[in-house]
C-alpha cells in the first residue's frame, strides 16, 4: 500500500501564547516535524518558536497539542516551509492583546502556492480564520 | 523501518552569478527540504531553492530555482525529524567566494544540527574545501546575518 503523508491540525494553548504579550515580540514561526518518522505513514505535526524583533528565539521551542480530525492529505509531492504569524494578525485574532482562546490552525492546499500546504488560523474574535501561506514562496513578513 | 533520507546538492555558478554577483539587490538564499517521492516507503528529502531580495521579496518569480541532487551525499534520520528553512546570506557567500575570479558551483552537504532533530548543511565551493560555512535551520538559528 503506498505511504501517506498527513499534516496534521493543531493547536497553541493560551499559556503557549504567553510570548505574544512582550513588547518585543514580533512573530510565532511555526515548523512542520515528525516523531514517527519510522513508521510506514508519516504524520506532520507543528512546533513553533517565538520570534523577537532582532530575529532571535525567545524561550524554548513550543510543541502544539495536535487535533487528529483535521488533517490534510497531500500528494506524493510535499515541500516543506516556515509558516509566519505576526502579531499583526494576532492582534486581529485578540483585540485586546491578551489571548482569550487557544490558537488553532488548520492545514490545507495553498491556493497561491498549490505545492505548499497554507494553514487556516483561528481563535478569539477571527473564529472564520486567516489563511497564512509558507514563507517563501510568501514575502516574509 | 522506514528511512528520511536526506542529500546533498549542487548549484550552479550561473545561479550564483546571476543572483549573488549581479544582482546588488539580493541578500539572501533560503532553502527548504520538498519530496516528491512520497508514496514510497523510504522518504527521500532534497532542497529547493529561492533567492530573496533586501526587501524579503523573491527574485526568481516565486517559481523554485535549479538545483542538482547529490546521490551519493545522503544524511539518515530514523523517528525525529524537525523541518525549516535554511538561509544562505550574502556575507556567507563573500566568505566562499571571496575571490572574484571564482566561478565554482556551490556545493550542499546535510548534517545533523548541534544534537537536534534538525537538519543543517555544510556548504562549500571547488575553490578550496577548507572553506566552509555552516547552513543552520531557522529558526532555531537567528534568521539575519
Amino acid at each position: 500500500m503506498p505511504k501517506k503523508n498527513y499534516f496534521v491540525a493543531a493547536e497553541m494553548s493560551i499559556a503557549d501564547l504567553d510570548a505574544y504579550k512582550e513588547d518585543e515580540f514580533n512573530n510565532f514561526t511555526f515548523q512542520q516535524f515528525i516523531d514517527d518518522g519510522e513508521k510506514n505513514d508519516d504524520y506532520y505535526v507543528l512546533g513553533a518558536y517565538a520570534i523577537d524583533n532582532d530575529g532571535n528565539v525567545m524561550g524554548d521551542q513550543i510543541i502544539l497539542k495536535t487535533i487528529d480530525s483535521n488533517s490534510h492529505l497531500p500528494g506524493k509531492r510535499v515541500q516543506f516551509a516556515n509558516i509566519v504569524v505576526t502579531k499583526d494578525v494576532l492582534d486581529q485574532i485578540f483585540p485586546g492583546h491578551v489571548p482569550t482562546s487557544p490558537l488553532t490552525l488548520v492545514p490545507q492546499k495553498s491556493t497561491n502556492y498549490p505545492k505548499y500546504i497554507a494553514y487556516k488560523v483561528q481563535g478569539g474574535a477571527n473564529l472564520s480564520g486567516t489563511v497564512i501561506d509558507p514563507s517563501p514562496p510568501a514575502k516574509s513578513p | 523501518m522506514k528511512k528520511n533520507i536526506f542529500f546533498g546538492a549542487v548549484i550552479s555558478y550561473d545561479i550564483i552569478k546571476e543572483y549573488y554577483r549581479d544582482n546588488p539587490s539580493f541578500d539572501r538564499f533560503v532553502f527548504q527540504q520538498m519530496m516528491d517521492d512520497g508514496d514510497r516507503t523510504n522518504d527521500h528529502y532534497q532542497l529547493v531553492v529561492y533567492a530573496i531580495d533586501k526587501d524579503k521579496c523573491i527574485l526568481n518569480d516565486e517559481k523554485p530555482l535549479a538545483i542538482t541532487k547529490k546521490s551519493k551525499n545522503r544524511y539518515v534520520r530514523s523517528k525525529n525529524v524537525f523541518f525549516a528553512n535554511i538561509e544562505l546570506h550574502r556575507k556567507q557567500l563573500d566568505y566562499l567566494y571571496a575571490k572574484s575570479s571564482s566561478t565554482s558551483e556551490l556545493r550542499l552537504y546535510p548534517k545533523a544540527y548541534d544534537g537536534t532533530d534538525y537538519v543543517s548543511y555544510v556548504a562549500e565551493t571547488s575553490n578550496s574545501a577548507a572553506i566552509t560555512v555552516s547552513l543552520d535551520p531557522s529558526p532555531p538559528a537567528k534568521s539575519s546575518a
